[in-house]
């Protein structure tokens, strides 16, 4: 059954369904691309080899100097104490450094290609799981304008969103994670420690937040649904 | 539900038909309905003085309570 709602309640649903349809055309591809550029080392970040018989693994981590703990700036090129390779170390646009080793394409073609399928099918499942959600979120701001709120199908979607956004979460923090591990495996820096970059939980927390706002809709339907019962 | 609404027994009794007795009492057939055939979570005392009023008789006539009956 419809809900009354005010002409506020509307204007703003439009607004955030017009908000919603334009983010949810531009946002994935702005995010592909972005993702794209930065592995091909376009940024103006990285920097990129000429020659076409290396290959540049680049990790995002944080620095921490273990000699000298005054130091404010890291050295750019070093030395990988357990192979021996040539390692760049660049700052990112956000915190931590980039720090980049380079290969013979001959020593670790095959494990390069099959980091780079993980890595492209972790971000397409990503991609995936943010259309979903913009999906989602559409249907509901549009069953929220024409007064459908207090419905299960909204409460249902609301649980979609809040599993999806928790994935998308999950996703955010384990890849750091991994890189710093996948780092620390093959890096040693003399005088320097690979540790964690800043982990962003806002996504898991935002996520925890629908599933609280599914709960309270899901709470709110049974006792509409009460009080269109009573006679 | 272990609550038993018997208004079809006190209609049949009144030979009343749902339209006129929605009528007499001001809710609508549906909601009538709804009441009829036990489909109904609560009952408002004015639904429900309105109804005794309009088929001359006690809430007692109209609802009563089965033991071991289904709860929601």
């Amino acid at each position: 059954m419809k809900t009354k709602t005010t002409l506020t309640f509307k204007i703003l649903c439009s607004i955030l369904l017009i908000a919603s349809l334009t983010y949810c055309f531009c946002y994935p591809f702005v995010y592909l691309s972005n993702y794209f550029e930065i592995s091909r080392g376009h940024s103006g970040l990285f920097v990129c080899t000429d020659n076409s018989k290396e290959i540049i693994q680049t990790y995002c981590v944080q620095l921490i100097p273990t000699t000298d703990s005054t130091a404010t700036k890291i050295v750019t090129d070093t030395q990988n104490s357990l192979t021996g390779e040539k390692v760049r170390i660049r700052p990112t646009e956000e915190e931590g450094v980039t720090i980049q080793t380079i290969k013979k394409v001959s020593d670790t073609n095959s494990a390069h290609l099959s980091d780079e399928i993980i890595d492209i099918i972790s971000i397409l499942v990503v991609f995936v799981l943010i259309i979903t959600f913009f999906i989602l979120f559409i249907k509901l701001i549009r069953s929220f304008s024409i007064s459908l709120i207090f419905d299960k199908t909204n409460s249902r979607r609301l649980l979609w969103m809040g599993i999806l956004m928790i994935c998308i979460g999950i996703w955010e923090v384990a890849t750091p994670i991994y890189n710093v591990l996948k780092a620390r495996s093959e890096i040693v820096l003399e005088g320097y420690e690979i540790t964690f970059p800043m982990l962003h939980f806002e996504s898991i927390l935002f996520g925890m937040g629908i599933l609280v706002m599914n709960e309270i809709l899901r709470l709110a339907t049974s006792i509409k649904e009460d009080q269109d019962l009573t006679i | 539900m272990a609550i038993v609404v018997n208004l079809d027994v006190m209609m049949a009794k009144r030979k009343i038909s749902l339209g006129e007795l929605a009528d007499k009492v001001g809710i609508t057939q549906a909601n009538l309905s709804i009441l009829k055939t036990g489909k109904a979570k609560a009952v408002r005392f004015s639904t429900l003085e309105a109804l005794c009023e309009a088929l001359d008789c006690q809430p007692s006539d109209i609802l009563s309570y089965e033991k071991g009956g289904q709860n929601d």
